[in-house]
């Protein structure tokens, strides 16, 4: 799963099963930063946003999936820097999912 | 007259009729009954002004039977002795480009608990609503973002080179250890999903050759409103260095899933792609997916 927002207000978005505590997915924005080269190269400049996935799967090195019971509450927040007014910003959250017991 | 048609249960009689007479073709019957319901079933007559809906039917035979005739209609309750407005005022607001487009700009923020947008959604913790809630305090966003929109004021229009604007699309492939099903290949394979990475949710299996399951995977998505998709971000102090947020409520049932088999109890959480934008000038994102959808058709 992952979230999605904009640069350059985007912090970090945080996904939470409210009803164990438990965080499914954190993810902090990345933007382009002088120890990875010009701030000028193609998708390293100042503001320019990556946002990586939260990755489950059952390959080494994967955290196992999540498998939640219907019902189950959700929390997602968005933290943002708003020292600035920023227009059209999204805080959304995306993914795929599997249903167990769904066929090949 | 019946009132109501069709199956249930018969209910004891609570109108009494109080007139009933014929002028030429019309007959005026004059119906009379108390406001409060009868029983649980019966209906209560509202005591507070506003509309009731009703159907009304007629039937031609004498035995009980489909209607011949039949209609809905709305009855309106008006106070009688103070003055009141007929019409409920409704309000309707549009956004216009350059004088030459129109637009209905119609947004429903949802109140809590499912997001803060209404009531706490300025992202600074005070109790306000998200600009983009109302057109009145709508600031821009992807109501403004339409094809040749330039988000600008009117006065500037003169201002814009005819330029073309250059922009960037960085996509990831995570390459499989296996063979999807729609593609035959012999060892690494990118598959059908350009913007989808990809894992074993369901290992393979060797004693059975059975290989890993990248199949039956169902995309969700929900927004930071029930419907609003894009909302303003605000400070209490403009200019002072702040981190605000902005929280829904919601669950695993409403979280946007799709095609959800009935027998079905949960759900297991894999992964997506992520979008990247090189700035939070709306048009410039819209146009960003716009180009990745074109691309996905494309390499599809």
């Amino acid at each position: 799963m992952t979230p999605h927002c904009h640069a350059p207000s985007c912090i970090r978005e945080e996904i939470w099963n409210a009803d164990t505590g438990e965080i499914l997915c954190n993810v902090s924005a990345e933007y382009g930063r002088p120890e990875y080269g010009s701030l000028n190269e193609v998708f390293n400049e100042k503001d320019y946003v990556a946002i990586p996935p939260c990755i489950f799967g059952d390959q080494a090195g994967l955290q196992t999936p999540w498998t939640l019971p219907f019902g189950t509450n959700i929390t997602a927040i968005k933290y943002l820097n708003n020292t600035y007014r920023h227009l059209g910003q999204m805080a959304q959250w995306t993914g795929l999912i599997h249903y167990p017991g769904d066929a090949y | 007259m019946t009132l109501c048609a069709g199956p249930g249960d018969v209910l004891s009689p609570s109108v009494t009729v109080v007139s009933n007479t014929v002028t030429g073709s019309e007959r005026t019957v004059i119906l009379s009954r108390p406001v409060a319901a009868l029983t649980a079933d019966h209906y209560a007559i509202p005591t507070s002004p506003g509309g009731i809906n009703v159907i009304v039917a007629v039937g031609n035979t004498h035995d009980l039977a489909y209607h011949a005739h039949r209609t809905g209609a709305q009855l309106n309750l008006l106070p009688s002795k103070v003055p009141s407005c007929i019409c409920e005022p409704q309000s309707t607001t549009y956004l216009t480009y350059m004088n030459t487009t129109t637009s209905k700009f119609a947004v429903n923020c949802v109140d809590e608990p499912r997001s803060d947008m209404l009531r706490h959604g300025d992202t600074t913790g005070r109790e306000l609503p998200n600009a983009a809630c109302h057109m009145q305090t709508y600031n821009g966003g992807l109501q403004c973002c339409a094809h040749k929109n330039f988000l600008t004021d009117l006065e500037q229009d003169s201002l814009i080179p005819n330029k073309t604007d250059t922009y960037f699309l960085k996509w990831r492939f995570v390459l499989a250890t296996c063979c999807f099903s729609c593609l035959q290949c012999q060892s690494h394979c990118v598959c059908f999903a350009l913007r989808y990475y990809f894992q074993e949710y369901v290992p393979a299996n060797p004693a059975n050759n059975t290989p890993a399951s990248h199949l039956s995977l169902y995309h969700w998505v929900f927004l930071i409103d029930d419907a609003v998709n894009d909302y303003e971000e605000d400070n209490a102090h403009y200019g002072q260095a702040s981190m605000g947020r902005i929280t829904a409520h919601l669950n695993v049932d409403t979280m946007g899933i799709e095609n959800r088999p009935t027998e079905a109890t949960n759900v297991t959480f894999l992964v997506r792609d992520n979008l990247c934008f090189s700035s939070d000038w709306l048009c410039t994102a819209a146009k960003s997916l716009r180009a990745a959808n074109f691309m996905w058709h494309a390499r599809s």
